[in-house]
């Protein structure tokens, strides 16, 4: 063996490649030649440079560009599936199954909604809704498994207050199935035993039974532990003094990620790159930053206005611990551009519960698209006397309303008084904490520009939208707004120089008037009021948060 | 392959573009790093890219699934960068590479040279960036498959379409050329 067999045995070796004989030999080299070592080492610092080159993002108008090219091919002829097409299985973990970490990072879901149709709640006949349901059932789960959206049918923007809470550690055991094969993902959801209402009521669907359930199903009765991916599911939903029967099929996350991705690229909306100096994620990554130092105030000037806020508070290790994690996607954009991914969004019936929110970042896990978020109420909640208000509250409310049980033998369903009281004592949602898939809006240096004529327009347009503004909800956004300027003090020594635009500008922040908007569905219309930014920034959140639930969304339990 | 893909290809066989932007969201950086390397431009990478993702599409039908969809893929994309090069008579070395050819200069490597940490990793990766693009295309794509992808020699000859003695060859040869050219930036690590 010359010199270059053996340097090329080295690389080989060092490749692993090599066969045992070949091994048995390197080895034997490897011992006696120091030379051989010193190969092998050279090797093995080549292989660390060109590992260690940077990793380049692709153009962000790559996906825009191949989508438009392929959706142009779409409207001719599609290809069709090869008759030999063969595609094999394959024993590794789905993306998704090992993405993100954590279990609610990983197995958090999104809905598909779809409205299959509505009644008059006067018309409320179950029969009759049974008979429908399951036409339509019929009608429409083809489509949805083809991935088509059903494009007679309206998309849905529920509010969570008609949908409750989703508790992530209720999805702890979902598995993976394949959306493309959600037949066999529903008959594995029906063969769970326990299926009581809605599973009962979804089990008779598919099986042809001509049975009257006793009580059809809202959200909140679907029991998740049965819930799996690809799991298609019928429920009841009653807002509007409409009773709508919705049906929903539960994709994971990763796929609504991608997917949103996609969306965004096609609205030339790019994602943030890791290294981006500007924008969200280095505020963020100042919100981190300040998270992991506990509540420590920091004394750049530069401070994003959310982690200002975040330090006026203090975090507390137990709350870091129990903060939810929320896979997320970071981008920057336009009213316009945003605009038109909601609505393509909204198209898409990607999401229940399309609603802007205000949070604060806690802290971000880039690498995991997660996030912790809180929000911007919290510090109330922290004082004692509020605490204790809210607690007495909620157990009033536990008191006075019917258990579970007693609700759902109530048949037929009119509008309970549970639900009068629970919307009764509804607070706006910024006293509420992510419990859904909702859509975070931030403004960027909020209440600086806004004008008159645009603060007048947006309080008609409230008025207008929210007739029924319950005074909880402005009482509860005065206390919000008191908190925020004694906040806004605090960070005047910080930043004398922002400090009376910011002064100024409070009465009239967007973010003051943004916050009486309450959780009914109204996702788009707020949106299209966001004039006076420059531009807004979204976080989009999949997941659902822990065990943390409202009185006004909490079906009470005894 | 990846059952998610092979579900998205199906999706996509099925008429829903969408699924089909999932693929690209999910790959396009990885495909795009890979060629920057292997083709050694950014400009050419991107076009590449482009291309493979669209040829995928027209060609899904013919996907058989014995190979990863990303193999598929960038089997793909090298052609197509291939065939375009011969097709434009472009220069294979970027600019980067011809300065590179002209000569690495030694004193940018020397310590005294280095103001700080951050730039000498900076420098270090210009140079291991342009001796890379001073190799031949051939040996450029192995060891840029088998370094930055992390792929077996079996699965570099499926997608550049040559025997595995090839691979393993034109491996100890292009580390032999990055070796000469990275000789001094060795030393220091020495």
């Amino acid at each position: 063996m010359n010199d270059q067999e053996q340097k090329q045995l080295l690389s080989a070796y060092f490749d692993n490649e090599v066969t045992p004989e070949e091994r048995a030999k390197v080895e034997d080299l490897l011992e006696s030649s120091i030379d051989a070592r010193q190969t092998l080492e050279e090797i093995s610092q080549l292989a660390e440079f060109i590992r260690s080159l940077p990793k380049e993002a692709a153009p962000e108008t790559l996906a825009s560009t191949v989508m438009q090219q392929a959706e142009r091919e779409m409207s001719l002829p599609l290809p069709s599936v090869a008759n030999n097409a063969s595609p094999s299985a394959t024993n590794s973990k789905p993306f998704w199954l090992v993405w993100g970490g954590g279990l609610l990072a990983t197995v958090a879901m999104l809905f598909v909604a779809t409205r299959l149709f509505h009644v008059n709640e006067s018309e409320n006949n179950y029969t009759e809704l049974t008979a429908m349901a399951k036409k339509s059932y019929a009608d429409v789960t083809d489509e949805l498994v083809l991935g088509k959206e059903a494009s007679s049918l309206q998309p849905v923007i529920k509010s969570e207050e008609s949908f409750g809470p989703l508790a992530s550690n209720e999805l702890k055991d979902f598995k993976a199935l394949s959306l493309s094969n959600n037949s066999t993902a529903m008959s594995r959801f029906k063969s769970k035993k326990g299926g009581e209402g809605f599973n009962r009521w979804a089990r008779n669907l598919n099986e042809g039974k001509e049975s009257k359930p006793s009580s059809p199903a809202n959200f909140r009765d679907i029991n998740w532990d049965e819930v799996q991916i690809g799991s298609v599911l019928i429920y009841n939903d009653k807002s509007g003094g409409q009773i709508a029967v919705v049906e929903v099929t539960v994709v994971d996350v990763q796929k609504g990620l991608e997917t949103m991705q996609m969306l965004l690229a096609r609205n030339d909306i790019p994602k943030m790159a890791r290294n981006q100096k500007i924008g969200l994620q280095k505020k963020v990554r100042r919100g981190k930053t300040f998270f992991e130092n506990n509540g420590k105030q920091s004394k750049s000037k530069q401070t994003w206005d959310a982690t200002k806020e975040n330090a006026d508070r203090i975090i507390t290790q137990e709350e870091q611990k129990t903060a939810p994690r929320h896979p997320a996607l970071f981008v920057e954009t336009s009213k316009t551009q945003l605009a038109a991914t909601l609505t393509a969004l909204q198209k898409r019936e990607l999401f229940i519960d399309l609603q802007p929110q205000f949070a604060q970042v806690a802290s971000v896990d880039v690498k995991n698209q997660s996030a912790n978020l809180m929000f911007s109420l919290q510090p109330q909640l922290k004082d004692k006397e509020t605490s204790q208000t809210e607690k007495k509250r909620r157990k009033e409310i536990r008191n006075k309303v019917p258990s579970k049980e007693e609700s759902t033998d109530n048949a037929p369903h009119k509008k309970s008084d549970l639900q009068k009281l629970l919307k009764k004592d509804a607070k706006p949602f910024l006293v509420q904490r992510i419990n859904s898939y909702q859509m975070l809006v931030q403004m960027e240096k909020p209440g600086r520009s806004i004008s008159e004529k645009d603060q007048n327009d947006y309080y008609r347009h409230i008025k207008e939208i929210l007739p029924s503004l319950s005074d909880n909800v402005k009482e509860s956004n005065k206390k919000f707004n008191q908190a925020k300027g004694q906040k806004k003090r605090k960070v005047k020594k910080d930043d004398e120089e922002e400090d009376d635009k910011k002064t100024s500008s409070q009465k009239n922040s967007p973010h003051k008037l943004y916050s009486a908007i309450p959780q009914n569905g109204l996702a788009i219309n707020p949106l299209r009021r966001l004039r006076v930014s420059q531009s807004v920034r979204v976080l989009f959140v999949f997941s659902k948060k822990k065990n943390r639930v409202n009185a006004a969304s909490k079906a009470p339990r005894k | 392959m990846n059952t998610d893909d092979r579900q998205l290809i199906e999706e996509c066989l099925n008429g829903c573009s969408e699924a089909f932007g999932c693929l690209v969201v999910r790959y396009q950086d990885r495909l795009y790093n890979t060629l920057v390397r292997a083709l050694g431009s950014a400009d050419e990478a991107a076009e590449a890219a482009q291309e493979a993702f669209v040829q995928a599409f027209q060609k899904l039908n013919t996907f058989r699934g014995d190979s990863s969809f990303y193999s598929w893929l960038f089997r793909i994309a090298m052609n197509s960068a291939m065939s375009a090069k011969r097709k434009n008579k472009r220069m294979t070395a970027s600019t980067d590479a011809a300065r590179e050819q002209a000569g690495v200069e030694p004193e940018d490597i020397h310590p005294s040279a280095q103001p700080s940490s951050a730039m000498e990793i900076r420098e270090q990766q210009q140079l291991v960036q342009n001796a890379l693009a001073a190799l031949s295309e051939d040996f450029r794509s192995v060891i840029v498959l088998k370094e930055i992808e992390g792929m077996r020699y079996e699965e570099i000859a499926e997608i550049l379409e040559c025997p595995i003695g090839t691979v393993r060859s034109r491996i100890f040869r292009a580390r032999s050329e990055l070796k000469e050219k990275l000789k001094l930036l060795l030393k220091e690590q020495v």
